[in-house]
């Protein structure tokens, strides 16, 4: 008899396994409406949250006494934010369209998309909303204690080149090292006498310490990519670190030179106060650029050159981005290198620390 | 009892019978369409890529979507190229020569394609050829309204990200 019940039950709950199986697996468009209505909503809330706290913010740097790590309504906004950009993320990275275009309504005018919104949250949807604000606040108040209080004293810097001298322009290629492509950009460099920046993501320099070792013994100067090239933007603490101190480790262990510089991958992340305090903390220095070759896109040489060269004209000195992992990039910047000593292009090229000095 | 334990053993069986049958036929459909889905997407991004170099190279705006100029399309592109190592990501490791080759010269991504075979340390046999020269492609004002449409239409998303 209890086999026979347990038979039952069995057959009872097989459909419903299958239903859920299939529901959040196989077809997953009727579900992931509510989620995404949710989401949705939840970042029209946390924009209306924001809009508070910032007043509130704004009134507490009134007060002498106001100290921007122990501040409440700085911790909400830090949570707030991290939120925010986790949504849209996660909404950004959906195929859902209409889901994107209802998030950038409610990026311009949050009051009017919460009145219109016909979502209504639940009792469990609002209490594990609130539960996940709270433990982002004490997050974010567990960061700041563990990694920010001690920092009061370090700023973060950046470089775009901009403020450099007339005629300094600071070469720099990314992403490398590459075992032929680097070598070859380096023979262009010593064959026209210029010295360049190298700015290397630590897991390719594990895998080529040679490469490295001969950019820094031909006086090429060494700087930290990351470690594996991730959109930072989006890294929790613990990721930032390996991408910020263990790379810094191992290009430090594989050039045997101090690093001085930092570039984001894309650059992305240059605003986020987390990131720009771990660099600061370790010393580092983040260089953007002002002129984009665009040698990722472009597969032609003459045309990623005429580009370098027409926005170096619009300046008068500046950081010059390509990436030596290319063909079309050891080709151009050597199209670069020649027209600069040629004189059809004025003023020289270094690396980053030599157009500082 | 023993009958108790036959019963449940066989319940787990049937149970766990009936989620193989519905991986088998259901999994590696829904992977199929991922795959395609990405296949689209670098096709898509692309094109945008394309459409803002072209912007970026030229200084009349003459070449650009109404949203956008020489300058802001510049500052985009890194934006771009994080969007196409993200799908990269998501492709990798499939090698879909033949559906990259049939269909990038219709989006002008043929370029993006390149660079993701070449991330995957493999040939391209689009390599050296015409397609890769993004001179020859469509300024957006020639694109189609479709196209155009598209375009647009990740644009906006692009603002968002």
């Amino acid at each position: 008899m209890r086999g026979l019940f347990v038979l039952m039950t069995g057959l009872f709950l097989s459909p419903l396994l299958i239903q859920s199986f299939s529901s959040a697996s196989l077809s997953p468009e009727n579900e992931t409406l509510r989620p995404m209505e949710e989401l949705l909503y939840q970042r029209a809330v946390l924009e209306a949250a924001s809009d508070t706290d910032l007043a509130h913010f704004d009134q507490e740097l009134e007060d002498k006494s106001f100290d921007l790590f122990t501040s409440s309504s700085y911790h909400r906004l830090l949570a707030q934010r991290s939120m925010i950009e986790s949504i849209e993320h996660q909404i950004m990275d959906s195929q859902d369209l209409r889901a994107q275009m209802e998030l950038s309504m409610i990026k311009k005018d949050w009051k009017s998309y919460i009145k219109n919104s016909n979502f209504q949250a639940s009792n469990k949807q609002l209490t594990s909303f609130s539960d996940q604000v709270t433990e982002e606040i004490s997050q974010i108040q567990r960061d700041l204690s563990n990694h920010l209080l001690h920092l009061s004293g370090g700023s973060f810097k950046n470089i775009d080149g901009n403020g450099f001298s007339s005629g300094r322009w600071a070469l720099t290629f990314d992403d490398g090292p590459h075992n032929s492509r680097t070598l070859a950009v380096l023979n262009n460099l010593k064959t026209y006498g210029f010295t360049a920046t190298f700015f290397q993501l630590a897991k390719l320099a594990k895998r080529l310490p040679s490469v490295t070792q001969q950019l820094v013994n031909s006086g090429m100067e060494i700087a930290n990519h990351s470690y594996s090239h991730p959109n930072m933007a989006k890294l929790g603490l613990s990721s930032l670190e390996t991408q910020i101190y263990t790379s810094s480790d191992v290009i430090e262990g594989v050039s045997k030179r101090p690093l001085r510089f930092f570039r984001l991958p894309y650059g992305s992340g240059q605003t986020r106060s987390l990131i720009q305090n771990l660099l600061s903390n370790r010393n580092l220095i983040h260089v953007a650029w002002n002129v984009d070759s665009l040698d990722w896109k472009d597969r032609n040489s003459q045309s990623i050159f005429n580009r370098v060269k027409r926005q170096m004209a619009r300046q008068k000195g500046g950081v010059i981005l390509f990436h030596d992992i290319h063909a079309q990039s050891v080709k151009a910047s050597q199209l670069l290198m020649q027209a600069v000593r040629s004189g059809e292009i004025s003023g020289d090229l270094m690396s980053v620390g030599e157009a500082l000095r | 009892m023993k009958m108790i334990k036959r019963n449940s053993a066989f319940l787990v069986f049937a149970i766990l019978g009936l989620l193989f049958v519905a991986w088998v036929y259901l999994g590696p459909q829904r992977t199929t369409f991922s795959k395609a889905d990405n296949i689209q997407k670098i096709n898509e991004v692309g094109l945008l890529g394309t459409v803002l170099l072209n912007c970026a190279d030229s200084p009349d705006r003459m070449n650009c979507p109404s949203q956008v100029n020489s300058q802001s399309a510049l500052s985009l592109m890194p934006k771009i190229q994080a969007w196409e190592d993200d799908l990269f990501k998501q492709l990798a490791p499939s090698s879909p020569q033949e559906e990259a080759k049939s269909t990038c010269s219709e989006y002008c991504s043929c370029s993006t394609w390149a660079r993701y075979f070449e991330t995957q340390k493999e040939s391209w046999v689009a390599e050296d050829s015409d397609l890769l020269d993004l001179k020859k492609c469509p300024s957006f004002e020639a694109l189609s309204k479709e196209k155009k449409e598209l375009v647009l239409r990740l644009l906006e998303s692009l603002y968002l990200q």
